[in-house]
């Protein structure tokens, strides 16, 4: 069942191919939109808030390259299928629907993984002088931090369509979620260079488990007791997300006359 | 699976049971522009309709039931009752012994439904995969799933467009394997929403011609919702009327006659102007009303007959014949049944509770 899901989230990411390659092309730009500003900004320093040229750059590439891994787009999915009424095709099932979108999500990202990150982090790993992990243990931790990235971005998904379909407002919401996560996960730029008091805000939100802490890792910025705690903090959102997720779903359908038909 | 499960209380209470069933709804009027929505958001309450008001039915296991009602009856209500996606505001309802919202996971097991308006494919996977998926999901296995694809294809011919995505699918082929999909688990209950929708003539008769062939080969209960009478009129053995939320009429489609005569109008156009002694002769004597019009300088004949007591075929080939022996020409014919809304209007005036 779950294998299932998975593979129709592969199909549907193979369904559409083209879309691949274009998300390549965009990511590219934007990731090395992102090294030459960083690079332009270095000159004439050796360091900024505590972080070396070749460290940033790699963190700025790297945190972007990912969004193409976890972003997903089950909130758009989710808000459509209440407000078309197609949610009750997925109630006669024996299934928690939950379950099955997050596993096709994963299928989606898997896709995603190999016909869109690893393309563009090779070339941009061939191409840029990016700082590669030293550690034995650094690229392990990389890939669970970024399993679990996927998890708090697809909790934090489910919720958005659900207040979507709530609201009567998928297309605002849509992009209110591309804001807060470009700018509160850290995909963009570190979070630890936002002025105080708000970068310790910002560690409260389950956002920055989704490109702060997988390229932080990748950086290798933590002593390993932090590593620890990072991708702990993650599996602890990702729990909580999908738990308010349920209970979400569970009372949007109760309240919920099943429309159309 | 679901099929081989008996329940415990199987002997004693039907296979469909609804005692005392009530359902209502809160709707609330929205209030315009951006202040209103916000409004909106924070405001409780609202008013509440009724959409079932204390119903009750029983099915027993085999039976293939006809769901009729004009827009807005209840109908849909019913039947997302009946599926478990909506819980009873009051009453009870147990199919096979088990109640649909309470134990939605365990129930849906023993239903297969087809909503003539949507599907329950994946656009994007061709037909085969979908089937495979729709085995794993309900853990038949491969082989169980080939076999029961080879049978629908006998009947419902899908083997062409099996590797076709269904995006691809015409209407007509959608709905078959829709059906299909349905059915794929072999569930004992099987709900038709609407499933001649938009069909042509031959699609709807192959559609009904399979629908009869499940129902009698696999016993399986049927559940039909529709506006097409002629859906009810070929396969229903029963039928359930209903009307602003309540059960005007439950009983066989001679019983239904009886009450409210299901009459067809049939529309003869002629191909030149008639005088009136030829017009006397083209009426037949046995319809019960017939009329005259000249639409467009072509003179029309409107007639009303019961089907049950004056057979279509006869009445057309008299009428066919009749002109010819005049030497007049046919220019076209049409035959349409009475609207639900019009059998619905009989029943109102023929019931004593009602007048």
């Amino acid at each position: 069942m779950t294998l299932a899901s998975v593979r129709l989230g592969l199909n549907l990411v193979l369904a559409y191919r083209f879309e691949a390659l274009v998300k390549v092309l965009s990511a590219s730009i934007v990731a090395l939109l992102n090294w030459c500003l960083w690079t332009a900004i270095f000159q004439g320093h050796t360091t900024i808030a505590g972080r070396t040229q070749a460290e940033l750059t790699t963190y700025v590439v790297v945190a972007w390259v990912i969004t193409t891994f976890y972003g997903t787009r089950v909130d758009e999915h989710l808000s459509a299928r209440f407000r078309t009424g197609d949610i009750g095709v997925d109630l006669i099932r024996p299934w928690s629907i939950q379950q099955h979108l997050y596993f096709r999500d994963l299928g989606r990202a898997s896709g995603a993984l190999v016909l869109t990150t690893v393309p563009l982090a090779l070339w941009t790993g061939l191409l840029l002088p990016l700082r590669l992990p030293e550690h034995l243990w650094t690229l392990p931790c990389f890939l669970l931090s970024l399993f679990l990235a996927h998890a708090i971005s697809f909790g934090f998904a489910w919720l958005v369509g659900i207040a979507a379909f709530a609201l009567r407002n998928s297309s605002g919401l849509a992009h209110l979620k591309a804001t807060l996560i470009s700018v509160f996960s850290g995909a963009l730029i570190p979070l630890d260079l936002y002025p105080e008091p708000l970068r310790s805000w910002i560690m409260w939100l389950p956002l920055q488990g989704m490109s702060h802490t997988p390229a932080d890792i990748f950086v290798e910025r933590h002593t390993p007791g932090e590593l620890v705690t990072a991708i702990a903090v993650q599996g602890i959102w990702a729990g909580i997300l999908a738990i308010a997720g349920w209970w979400a779903f569970h009372k949007a359908v109760r309240n919920v006359v099943i429309q159309g038909g | 699976m679901g099929v081989d499960s008996p329940s415990k209380d199987q002997k004693d209470t039907p296979f469909i049971w609804a005692q005392g069933l009530t359902r209502t709804y809160k709707t609330f009027s929205r209030q315009p522009g951006v202040w209103g929505a916000v409004r909106d958001l924070f405001r409780g309450g609202g008013d509440t309709i009724t959409a079932l008001d204390g119903f009750n039915i029983s099915i027993q296991e085999g039976e293939l039931v006809g769901l009729i009602g004009p827009n807005g009856s209840g109908k849909s209500t019913t039947v997302k009752l009946l599926c478990g996606i909506l819980a009873p505001t009051a009453g009870e309802l147990q199919v096979a012994g088990l109640s649909p919202s309470r134990n939605r996971r365990e129930h849906v097991r023993n239903i297969g439904v087809v909503f003539g308006q949507r599907t329950q494919l994946w656009w994007d996977l061709a037909v085969r995969e979908a089937f495979s998926l729709l085995g794993t999901i309900y853990g038949v296995p491969d082989s169980t799933v080939a076999e029961r694809i080879r049978q629908f294809d006998e009947v419902l011919g899908i083997g062409d467009f099996l590797g076709t995505p269904v995006r691809e699918l015409s209407l007509g082929q959608r709905m078959r394997c829709d059906i299909c999909a349905a059915l794929l688990h072999a569930p004992p209950l099987l709900f038709l929403d609407e499933p001649t929708i938009g069909l042509d003539l031959v699609a709807k008769q192959r559609l009904r011609a399979f629908i009869k062939h499940i129902n009698e080969t696999k016993n399986t209960t049927v559940i039909l919702t529709t506006h097409d009478l002629d859906d009810v009129e070929t396969l229903c053995s029963r039928i359930l009327l209903i009307d602003q939320g309540q059960l005007l009429f439950d009983g066989s489609i001679t019983d239904l006659q009886a009450q409210a005569p299901l009459n067809r109008t049939a529309v003869f156009r002629f191909s030149q102007p008639l005088p009136a002694s030829t017009r006397d002769k083209l009426q037949p004597s046995e319809a019960l009303t017939c009329d005259w019009s000249d639409l467009d300088h072509t003179p029309t004949l409107t007639i009303q007959f019961n089907p049950m007591t004056r057979s279509p075929g006869e009445l057309v080939g008299q009428i066919a014949a009749h002109a010819q022996e005049l030497g007049v020409g046919l220019a076209d014919l049409s035959i349409h049944e009475a609207p639900i809304e019009e059998l619905v209007g009989h029943l109102y005036r023929n019931s004593p509770g009602w007048s």
